[in-house]
């Protein structure tokens, strides 16, 4: 019997293995990324404030701020969009949920009674079929049936005779 | 032809029935049950659909049904 937190861990440590490294590796290449396109514009932006440090600093500053954020925010955002959409489509690629188990149904006093003790949502692994994750979900549900009446307004039987 | 022939052939012919009344259907434990009243009465046809005889019929049915297993699995093999 597997309770939400197992359930939630196992599965957790799943995809910790298998996609950390990865979230990693784009984080570092993002940063590189980011590194390499600012230090030369930043050098160059600190040579030319140098030289004009007296006059004109802060709108340059704001100025260069700015171009820098968005030059950032423009080349990283498709990386980034694309990096999370592709991790998406690897995650529902990898696992496979399935619902299985038996209910049992019965009629009872102005109801129907479903009970089940071994239905579970198991998580596998699309390629190997083998089970990374289950969670147990006993079902004890009653749906009330009232009566139903039906009113005969009229049959009228006709008997011909042969 | 025999004259109880000729009685019930001018029976048929002359009278009709009518029936009416509530049927009713339930759960019960393990079981569906059915109970009815109906009303049922004799016409005369020739006499303006004048009653000539009524009768009450009361009816109970019990179907049992037994424990049923639904197989469940999501998506379908």
């Amino acid at each position: 019997m597997s309770d939400i937190n197992e359930f939630v861990k196992k599965l957790g440590d799943d995809i910790g293995t298998t996609f950390a490294p990865r979230v990693e590796q784009q984080v570092v290449q993002t940063g590189n990324q980011i590194a390499d396109r600012a230090a030369p514009q930043v050098q160059a932006f600190v040579d030319q404030l140098v030289k004009d440090i007296a006059a004109t600093t802060t709108p340059k500053v704001r100025e260069f701020s700015n171009k820098l954020v968005k030059e950032i925010f423009t080349t990283q955002s498709g990386p980034l969009r694309d990096f999370i959409i592709k991790a998406i489509q690897d995650l529902i690629s990898r696992y496979e949920p399935v619902v299985a188990g038996n209910v049992h149904t019965k009629v009872v006093n102005q109801g129907i009674q479903l009970t089940s003790n071994d239905t579970r949502i198991e998580i596998k692994e699309r390629a190997t079929g083998k089970a990374v994750a289950s969670l147990d979900l006993p079902v004890d549900l009653r749906i009330d049936v009232k009566e139903m009446t039906f009113e005969l307004d009229e049959a009228r039987v006709n008997v011909k005779t042969l | 032809m025999s004259i109880i022939d000729d009685i019930i052939r001018a029976l048929v012919d002359r009278n009709e029935i009518i029936i009416k009344g509530a049927i009713t259907v339930g759960l019960t434990d393990g079981a569906v049950k059915l109970s009815a009243d109906l009303r049922t009465e004799i016409q005369d046809k020739k006499n303006g659909n004048k009653p000539v005889a009524r009768m009450l019929v009361p009816m109970s049915a019990r179907a049992v049904v037994d424990e049923m297993v639904i197989p469940v699995r999501i998506p379908r093999q």
